[in-house]
């Protein structure tokens, strides 16, 4: 700076001649005191500087007008320099101000002074910083290697910025202060600004007009123009949570390290409670801290990763931390003294069961099968099997599993005796892959006597009906091109060649499902052929519907209408032994459902009994 | 390009065949065609879940986690069950009574293994789901069938309550009306979502 | 009894003894029948698509059929073959394609199937209830037809109207379901609980048969040891 001002001031000497007789009238003589009265100025506007907080380093504007401009504004700051001021040098630099292009080396040296004066100011300014921000770097260094997160290098942080912090840049301008960790009581905002930050020009000319009034008067016009722009820049990045915080950075940079460690303090906090997210936090907040330092204060103090967590993003946060905790954790397990209680009761409830299942095995009874009037869809049943006329073609469906095939066979049983007696031709097929030979096995079990023989040999056995529902209306739209070629030209089938030409359709499902796929992919292309049904009991119920809309004919569901159609048909051959197990079951189950309802009803006495009394 | 082609796909495949159904017997043989190719793709879908289950329990034994002795038995008794009805022929009289001894025995006892556990949860019924209408409703009405099945009250005989069981038992009509349609309208709006392209559940 | 039955009753009654003895918890041959009957059953359904299915209707045709039929199952072939690819991690979105063929043609059967089979007939069997020729026609009271076609017409209704779960916003509060719907909503579940009552006793039904079919096959296999 010195060195600056001393080739300047050679450069004047060595210039006098033409200087002098440019510029200033002959009565204006004493060169050498006019400039060691501007030396003396600014040497005073530099030290006020150096002892000041640094604003934000902008450009440094040039111009003897501004330099006018600060040199008029600092006059008021010292009014004793200000008497000391020759008559002359006021005429100069009024002179000066009134013809804007009379720059003048001398001007233009006394700028250059300034702004090479205004560098080195930002020079120490931006050495302060950066002593400033290194240290919080390595606070959060520190922090996130303890916390297990891996900070970011400085090349990778640019894509590493966290999306929730890119958003809320983008979307606000800042992001939402780190209040947690440094004061508690401060609002949670969430995304709102501070208020200090609601309008940042207001904000930036009262910090200007406040660093003036704190001593900043030595500095020139380019100083506070940089602290301006610096103070409009400020709103573009992360705000801190206090206008004192940031008032206190402005004006005293020794504090700079306490604020530093309040900033580290609440990002402990935070990280502590945020632990469950992912490491670009911790990365981020290194990361950020380095690309501080090669964009300037501003963007370093704004960019630090300081947090603002609403109270519900915490709670989520916590909650996801728990949920992620309890990941892979075994369930706890009941109490043993419980699961041994339940196991014994269910132990003894089943041995209930198989007791009153097994003891009509064990008498010698002779109760015949049950007796009662027909339901009147099985009535509808057997009478289209009577009307049908021998060698009538009967397609018979067999849609269920092995595991219902004892009841569906019990059921099916006086069906298929019937259909035999009336000397059709059955045509099997399935939509299951095991229909196939439970199919067969149906036959073999119904078809015992040696009078169905005949009917049992001609029965064609079509095998499986692949695609489910979508074999479904193959079939119904092409019934020969459903199966494998040359299956259906062995069959012997003659003039069948569609759904419709049967003289009747039985399926025999045991679920819902496979029961609704005939009704809705099948159903509606017979025109003339009636659809029965022969349905486990636990669906019949769920059956009524269709029947009901005329898209059954007819339905036996359950073993008692099938010993009812047994009993109407003349047969006996249902054992009784197997229904008097089949009532002793159905008692034993009607007994517990009371005995439970009972038990409940009593529990549920007491229950509200203790809560009356405790009230 | 993978994502819209399937999209396409199920789209144009599944308007293409609505509209052969409501303009039959009019493009028929379109309609065939499609499905038969549906049929063999269902085929091979449900060979692909087979084969997966075989590498499943595959990894499970080359890696010995835990249980895999069962899986042994899985791939030892598919590698009979398969070379038995490839060689002999899946219609194939002994193979078919080798497999009705094996299948029908564990899952009608399956079946019955429910009847143990249903006893249980006929007990526990009232005490574990309270008093609401839903619940006393299904309490009470299927005390109420289960008594009908027991065949007492028909083997009276008399008119009046042949005509009261027949009303009891045509009661459930209207809930299962209700649940058809509902389940219905469900099925009918989800399929238009596929056909829409708003609904995507063929793993895109 | 046959060599072949007394080993098929042998093999029927270790079985049925293992599943059963589950009754006293999950336990090794519990699990030995259950992995056994998912072995066995893979290998059957396998062996049987491969004969009935892929070869007759996809390879067969490939070889043997005319040069129509060949190209025409190139089709199926190239999307069978995007569909094995899945079994490979790599090529699992291969698949997206033919499996998009099939949730399509589901979803178009779905469409035409429930609005032919289920909605159309049952929304006018309801209503066909109420037909003057039905109440008049056949046999019993009008009246009690008429009684019986109102409750059928106020379950199905009621029995929807359970299923509804929209609310209307309130300002304050909870969100409510409209109290005329929540209201008929319970009387729909009185009509779903009888459904689901005689479902459950058809259910218990059906496995205590199966129950009453195994002690019974038991009963029989050592009774012609011991003539029982």
């Amino acid at each position: 700076m010195r060195l600056g001002l001393a080739s300047a001031l050679n450069a004047l000497n060595a210039e006098d001649d033409n200087v002098s007789g440019s510029l200033f009238p002959e009565a204006e003589k004493d060169l050498p005191d006019l400039l060691r009265d501007l030396h003396e100025e600014n040497s005073n506007d530099a030290r006020t500087r150096e002892s000041s907080s640094v604003s934000q380093s902008g450009g440094a504007d040039e111009g003897s007008g501004q330099n006018d401009n600060a040199a008029k504004d600092e006059q008021p700051a010292e009014p004793e320099a200000g008497k000391d001021i020759p008559e002359w040098l006021k005429k100069v630099r009024q002179r000066v101000g009134d013809e804007g292009d009379a720059y003048g080396d001398l001007v233009k040296k006394v700028s250059a002074r300034d702004s090479s004066l205004e560098e080195d100011v930002d020079k120490e300014l931006r050495r302060q910083f950066d002593d400033w921000i290194g240290r919080l770097r390595s606070d959060a260094q520190q922090e996130a290697a303890r916390d297990g997160f891996e900070p970011l290098d400085e090349e990778g942080l640019q894509g590493e910025v966290p999306a929730w912090l890119r958003y809320l840049r983008e979307s606000k301008g800042v992001s939402p202060n780190l209040a947690e960790g440094m004061d508690r009581s401060a609002p949670n905002a969430g995304e709102k600004l501070p208020d200090w930050l609601g309008d940042t020009g207001e904000e930036s000319q009262a910090a200007t007009g406040k660093l003036k009034a704190e001593g900043t008067s030595g500095e020139n016009e380019a100083t506070q123009q940089i602290r301006l722009r610096g103070s409009e820049e400020l709103q573009e990045h992360q705000p801190l949570a206090e206008q004192e915080y940031k008032t206190d950075l402005v004006t005293e940079p020794e504090d700079l390290g306490a604020q530093a460690a309040d900033i580290s303090l609440g990002l402990d906090d935070v990280t502590r409670q945020m632990q469950v997210s992912h490491a670009s936090l911790g990365g981020a907040t290194s990361g950020l801290s380095s690309q501080a330092v090669e964009e300037g204060f501003w963007e370093e103090r704004t960019e630090h990763p300081m947090l603002r967590v609403a109270r519900s993003q915490r709670s989520r946060a916590e909650l996801l931390k728990a949920l992620v905790a309890a990941e892979g954790k075994p369930a706890e397990k009941q109490a043993a003294q419980r699961r041994r209680k339940t196991w014994l009761f269910r132990l003894l409830l089943a041995l209930l069961l198989l007791t009153a299942v097994i003891f009509p095995f064990l008498s010698t009874s002779n109760q015949t099968p049950q007796t009662g009037t027909l339901p009147v869809e099985a009535q509808a049943l057997m009478d289209s099997i009577n009307a049908l006329e021998s060698g009538s073609p009967v397609l018979i469906v067999t849609d269920y599993q092995a595991g219902f095939s004892a009841e569906m066979e019990q059921v099916a049983d006086p069906l298929i005796r019937h259909l035999a007696q009336k000397q059709v031709q059955m045509v099997l097929l399935s939509t299951y892959p095991e229909g196939v030979w439970l199919a067969e096995r149906l036959l073999d079990v119904s078809l015992t006597d040696d009078s169905f023989s005949q009917v049992r040999e001609q029965a064609v056995n079509l095998g499986f009906l692949p695609g489910g529902r979508i074999g479904l209306l193959s079939y119904a739209v092409d019934a020969q091109a459903s199966f494998a070629e040359g299956v259906w030209e062995s069959s012997n089938l003659g003039n069948i060649n569609h759904i419709n030409d049967f003289s009747m359709v039985l399926i025999l499902a045991d679920t819902l499902d496979s029961a609704r796929s005939w009704l809705e992919q099948a159903g509606p292309s017979l025109i003339d052929t009636p659809m029965f049904m022969v349905s486990s009991t636990q669906e019949a119920a769920m059956m009524l519907p269709y029947l009901d809309s005329g898209q059954l004919a007819g339905m036996l569901s359950g073993v008692q209408d099938a010993g009812l159609y047994e009993t109407a048909l003349g047969d006996t051959v249902m054992t009784s032994t197997i229904w008097s197990a089949y009532q002793a079951g159905l008692l034993a189950m009607a007994t517990l459902i009371l005995v439970g309802f009972v038990i409940g009803l009593e529990s549920n006495a007491r229950t509200k009994q203790e809560e009356e009394q405790k009230k | 390009m993978k994502k819209v082609l399937a999209i396409i796909t199920a789209i144009g495949v599944g308007l293409a065949v609505v509209v052969a159904y409501f303009l039959r017997p009019l493009l028929d043989p379109m309609l065939g065609l499609l499905l038969q190719w549906g049929i063999i793709l269902g085929s091979v879908a449900a060979l692909v879940g087979i084969i997966n289950l075989l590498i499943m329990h595959w990894h499970k034994i080359r890696q010995k986690k835990e249980h895999f002795v069962f899986s042994f038995v899985v791939l030892l008794s598919f590698a009979l069950s398969f070379m038995g009805g490839i060689v002999l022929g899946p219609q194939d009289g002994t193979y078919i009574r080798s497999l009705a001894a094996l299948q029908v025995p564990i899952e009608v006892s399956l079946m019955a293994l429910l009847a143990l556990t249903l006893t249980y949860a006929g007990f526990q019924f009232f005490r574990m789901r309270g008093w609401t209408p839903l619940s006393l409703a299904f309490g009470i009405s299927a005390l109420l069938f289960i008594i009908l099945d027991i065949g007492f009250f028909q083997a009276l005989e008399l008119p009046f309550v042949d005509h009261i069981i027949e009303f009891l038992k045509h009661l459930p009509l209207a809930g299962g009306r209700g649940i058809l349609i509902g389940i219905s309208l469900g099925a009918f709006l989800t399929a238009l979502r596929v056909l829409f392209g708003a609904e995507r559940p063929y793993g895109e | 009894m046959s060599m072949v039955d007394l080993i098929i009753g042998i093999i029927s009654f270790a079985l049925t003894v293992m599943v059963f003895s589950y009754i006293i918890g999950d336990n090794f041959f519990f699990r030995l029948a259950v992995y056994l009957l998912v072995g066995v059953s893979a290998g059957y359904v396998a062996a049987l698509l491969l004969t009935s299915v892929i070869i007759p209707k996809l390879i067969q045709p490939l070889l043997n059929g005319a040069m129509e039929t060949r190209l025409l199952a190139l089709i199926p072939l190239v999307l069978s073959a995007m569909l094995l690819a899945m079994l490979v991690p790599r090529f699992v979105r291969i698949g997206s394609i033919p499996m998009a063929y099939l949730v399509g043609i589901v979803a178009a059967l779905t469409i035409s199937g429930v609005t032919m089979g289920t909605i159309i007939p049952q929304m006018t069997a309801t209503v066909n209830r109420f037909d003057p020729a039905v109440l008049l026609d056949g046999e019993g009271q009008p009246w009690l037809k008429i009684v019986d076609a109102v409750l059928v017409l106020i379950g199905t209704i009621t029995s929807l109207l359970y299923f509804y779960f929209g609310t209307r916003k309130k300002p304050k509060g909870e969100n409510k379901k409209p109290q005329l719907i929540e209201g008929l909503g319970k009387i729909g579940q009185v009509f779903i609980g009888i459904t689901l009552g005689a479902l459950f006793a058809g259910i218990y039904s059906a496995s205590l048969m199966a129950l009453i079919s195994r002690v019974a096959e038991i009963w029989a296999f050592f009774g012609s040891f011991f003539r029982l």
